[in-house]
């Protein structure tokens, strides 16, 4: 087979070498071979990207990355990347028109997915190992020849607007929309699909953003298969080649506007009226992009805050020591060019009051007031000792490549993980979290209006009528 | 917040349940001679040829799978246990007891358990007073006195106690997935480790499960009670509360696993106690360990730490059997929500060849876009957001129910769009063909093989089967008893038990207004 070797793929071997001692026994587990699958990577000419891994078992699942998701949208397009997703899946491809590709794959056993992501729409296909060569002539034909006919835009883009006002019943889901909304100026993070961003999308659009996104430099294949890596190669030839050659494509964020804009926020509490006996509480801010260096301190922060399941802060205050919650917890997530941290509690809605002001004093205490020293070995230890995790199925394996790959991150991102977590210190996680939090976070509050007063001893609260 | 994704996760698995699903009958004379691919066996045999089982003298049974590359291992403890062995009264002891089972023994969790005993027996003899008083007289005026002496005596506990012991212990040593889940059938406790972390974790899990410490109690029930407003806020949760409380009207399948809110809010600490002694008992008892492990260095791990408990007598099943239904039941739910239908119908559970029947009626009709319901309602005329088909609800131990969820499209209204499903299941019990029932197998397949991913859904699945059929090798079994099924079994079962006097309808109704 004659493949372009990949250049940014030598990170592959660093990584590889890591992994294995990573999976070295651990003393008395008594197991001599843990030996972790090899990963093959290579780029066809086109640009294309693809990492296979053998599998033990008769089973093929392909996976395709196309670089366009939520974060390439705007509150007058908002939508169209799951309308893109949805009709893909509906309208078919030429050899496979209709719903015939769920047909096929499902009669012979198989299934397929279409979805779409903050940055990516994978199409997602898995079969027993005699039906690979249809999965890879479907998912091919899928990409290169996909009929987007005005009908099933249509249909798609009104079971998209549908789907998004059931998931807005879920007072958990339109309190995180509309605080994504609120900071990121209903863009990006903050574009929430609305009858209007659904209305602007249309057969022109979607073939216009589909053309523009599916080149080579835009798409990642992970494959992983009991099929010999010779015969996986050449399928992935046949089916990806014809992709067209094109640059790898990104989202804009301006982060430094959003950024600006918090602290005038921040002093509000955004309540959503909502008849339910429980209110909904959650605090965001934006995060650092993905390659920032301080991202290892501010995980081991976030651990300690509320990532860190029963033993972190906020579970302990709230849940362990005062019975005011069942799910109480912190987030954050960085990304190529943007980033999001939230806390999120969910309490009876005499105790909202409270329970933010628990929330705020424990993400004070972050910036305040250093991190004890046995519970920093905490938590560092606590990630550290679980890294093993990250790549106990093959799936997470590739899925590893595909992240090193997409955010072009070090060639030594991996392997020296755990030894960046290891050198944070308290120091730094007080300095990481006044940076983060410099700004003030801002508040949203799904729950009865009654707490409107209560609230109000902790910021200017703004209702928010229904109109997500 | 964990422990909500692990109850959902057996509650939603509508694939998987496949493989629960599996039985006792011979299997072998109605696949003789079909000409299946070499790979129908490989996922059965791949469990046969590696799943090791073992009973400890007490009664505890242990299954055991090396595998895999990664130095890991998935440990569940399940007991044969749930929501289903519950009294009227007691709804949501079983999940209450689980999360108890978080808070600690006479070591683990506290500073001094002899001081802090005290404590505790005057919490708990305040704290039932409190439910007594409120459950007789809300304005009881020993109320408040009694109310403040408890909060002092919590925060007198408070300074004796280690909160979150075992995950502190668990994610120091690598540990992921700390977790717990109550069902109708069964309660499980779960966590993956590092495979030389073994012996820590029976150490743990023996004492945890010989010698609970039932501390904080009333601040626990507090949180549960949270997590049942949380239910109350999810309109499908909401649905399918008022479908098994419809369907059933004497069977506890009917009640909630989480517990009415009356019971969590007014749950006796000694009902939690007693529930934790008649059926936390070694011959209820299942532990699973899949990954990297030596087998018999496990086993006499687990022996040594497991071996001392106690058996207790078996309390036996429950008395209760669903009378036979005499007409359809309807209910309506009005919240705030986009409508949803609920069509469901009493069938049997396993050992019948009509449960099996009914996981192929359920994929063929609503598993996969390319099903007769989705494709007709969702995809074709479009009367459908959404829509799916299941089998085994609300539990597997005893008979249970099949059934249809269903979301109407913007402007169709949930009783158009139950006509059209009727219509739809009558064209299929007219017209269903071999080509349909092979897709199901073939999906059953695959499924089961692609299950076969890691160690955490292995263990899962021996576990749910060797604690609610008894034998983890249904599993085995399963892709022949599915086989076996044809047209005219299809046809039988859906004359038998799909008719309108053995069917409950819930619809969901958005009090916002609009259809």
């Amino acid at each position: 087979m004659k493949f372009k070797r990949l250049v940014p793929l030598k990170t592959a071997a660093v990584f590889m070498v890591f992994c294995c001692a990573l999976l070295l026994p651990h003393s008395g587990s008594g197991s001599s071979d843990s030996i972790m699958p090899e990963v093959k990577s290579y780029q066809l000419e086109n640009g294309v990207k693809v990492f296979t891994i053998d599998d033990d078992l008769p089973r093929t699942e392909i996976v395709v990355s196309i670089s366009y998701g939520k974060l390439f949208e705007d509150m007058h397009n908002a939508g169209m990347s799951d309308v893109i997703a949805n009709t893909l899946l509906l309208s078919g491809s030429a050899k496979y028109p209709g719903d015939s590709v769920i047909s096929t794959l499902e009669s012979a056993g198989g299934s397929i997915s279409v979805d779409a992501g903050w940055e990516s729409i994978t199409i997602s296909v898995r079969v027993l190992e005699r039906h690979t060569g249809l999965a890879f002539d479907i998912i091919g034909d899928l990409l290169t020849n996909p009929l987007f006919n005005s009908d099933t835009v249509k249909y798609s883009a009104g079971y998209v607007y549908e789907k998004h006002r059931r998931k807005m019943d879920d007072p958990a889901a339109k309190g995180m929309a509309a605080l994504r909304s609120v900071i990121f100026n209903d863009k990006g993070y903050g574009a929430n699909i609305t009858r209007q961003s659904i209305s602007s999308i249309t057969e022109s659009s979607v073939r216009e953003v589909w053309a523009r996104h599916t080149t080579g430099g835009n798409i990642i294949v992970s494959v992983s298969s009991s099929m010999d890596g010779e015969s996986i190669a050449g399928q992935c030839k046949k089916s990806f080649s014809s992709v067209t050659k094109g640059p790898r494509q990104y989202y804009a964020a301006d982060m430094d506007m959003v950024k600006s804009q918090i602290a005038a926020k921040s002093r509000n509490i955004y309540l959503i009226p909502a008849d339910f006996d429980q209110a909904t509480i959650i605090c965001g801010v934006t995060a650092p992009d993905v390659k920032y260096q301080g991202n290892y301190t501010i995980e081991v922060m976030n651990y300690i805050l509320g990532g860190g399941s029963f033993g972190s802060r906020l579970m302990t205050e709230i849940r362990e020591k005062r019975g005011l919650a069942y799910s109480v917890f912190s987030y954050v997530a960085s990304r190529y060019s943007t980033g999001f941290f939230l806390c999120f509690a969910q309490t009876r809605n005499e105790e909202a009051g409270n329970v933010l002001s628990l929330i705020n004093a424990n993400i004070s205490r972050m910036y305040t007031e250093p991190v004890p020293g046995d519970e920093l070995e905490w938590a560092k230890n606590s990630i550290i000792n679980s890294y093993v995790f990250t790549f106990s199925k093959i799936s997470q394996i590739l899925a590893s490549y595909f992240t090193m790959e997409y955010y072009d991150l070090e060639p030594d991102y991996y392997s020296r993980y755990t030894s960046r977590i290891a050198a944070v210190t308290a120091e730094e996680i007080t300095n990481e979290s006044r940076k983060l939090f410099a700004n003030g976070l801002v508040t949203v509050v799904v729950g009865k209006k009654e707490i409107e007063k209560e609230l109000s001893k902790y910021g200017n609260v703004v209702i928010i009528e229904e109109k997500l | 917040m964990q422990r909500r994704f692990f109850v959902k996760r057996r509650q939603k698995s509508n694939n998987m349940r496949r493989f629960y699903t599996a039985a006792v009958f011979a299997i072998v004379i109605f696949t003789a001679g079909a000409n299946y691919p070499a790979e129908i066996n490989v996922a059965g045999n791949y469990l046969k040829n590696n799943v090791v089982e073992r009973k400890l003298a007490n009664g505890i049974t242990v299954l055991m799978m090396n595998r895999g590359y990664s130095p890991t291992v998935a440990l569940e403890i399940s007991f044969r246990a749930g929501s289903v062995d519950e009294s009227y009264d007691t709804s949501g002891a079983a999940h209450i007891l689980e999360h108890m089972l978080f808070k600690g023994t006479e070591e683990f969790g506290t500073k001094d358990y002899a001081s802090e005993r005290k404590i505790l027996n005057r919490i708990e003899a305040v704290g039932e007073t409190i439910d007594r008083l409120k459950l007789e007289n809300p304005g009881n005026t020993r109320i408040p006195q009694l109310e403040a002496e408890l909060k002092s005596l919590e925060e007198q506990q408070a300074m004796y106690s280690d909160n979150s012991t075992y995950d502190m212990v668990y994610s120091v040593n690598g540990g992921v997935g700390f977790n717990a889940g109550t069902s109708k059938d069964m309660t499980s406790y779960v966590v993956q480790l590092p495979s030389d972390k073994l012996e820590l974790w029976a150490g743990v899990e023996s004492e945890r499960l010989k010698k609970p410490v039932l501390r904080e109690y009333y601040k626990e029930r507090n949180n549960v009670y949270e997590e049942r407003l949380t239910y109350e806020s999810n309109p499908g949760r909401v649905i399918y509360e008022s479908l098994y409380a419809t369907a059933f009207t004497a069977h506890p399948y009917r009640h909630p696993v989480i517990g009415w809110k009356s019971n969590v809010r007014y749950m006796s600490v000694h009902d939690v106690r007693r529930f934790y002694r008649d059926y936390y008992i070694p011959s209820r008892m299942t532990i699973t360990v899949v990954g990297k492990i030596d087998i018999e260095k496990t086993y006499s791990i687990i022996d040594r730490y497991f071996g001392s408990m106690k058996s207790r007598p078996e309390p036996g099943g429950i008395k209760i059997i669903e009378p036979q239904q005499q007409g359809e039941r309807r209910a309506v739910v009005r919240m705030a929500s986009r409508p949803m239908l609920l069509i469901a119908w009493k069938k049997p559970a396993v050992p019948s060849i009509d449960d099996f029947t009914f996981d192929i009626i359920a994929s063929a009709l609503g598993s996969g876009d390319s099903s007769r319901l989705y494709k007709s309602l969702v995809i074709d005329r479009k009367v459908a957001n959404n829509i799916y088909a299941w089998n085994g609800a609300p539990g597997a131990r005893y008979d249970n129910l099949f059934g249809i969820f269903a979301s109407p499209a913007d402007g169709v209204t949930p009783e158009q769009l139950e006509q059209e499903i009727y219509a739809e299941i009558k064209r299929f019990r007219e017209g269903i063909t071999a080509g349909e029932i092979e897709r199901v197998i073939n999906m059953s397949e695959s499924e089961f093989i692609f299950m076969l991913d890691d160690n955490e859904s292995i263990a899962g699945q021996l576990g749910y089967c060797q604690t609610v059929f008894g034998d983890w090798r249904y599993l085995v079994s399963y892709i022949d008893m599915i086989k076996s099924i044809n047209m005219d079994m299809v046809r039988a079962a859906m004359d038998k038990y799909m008719n309108d006097d053995n069917r409950t309808v819930v619809v969901l109704k958005d009090s916002r207004g609009g259809k």
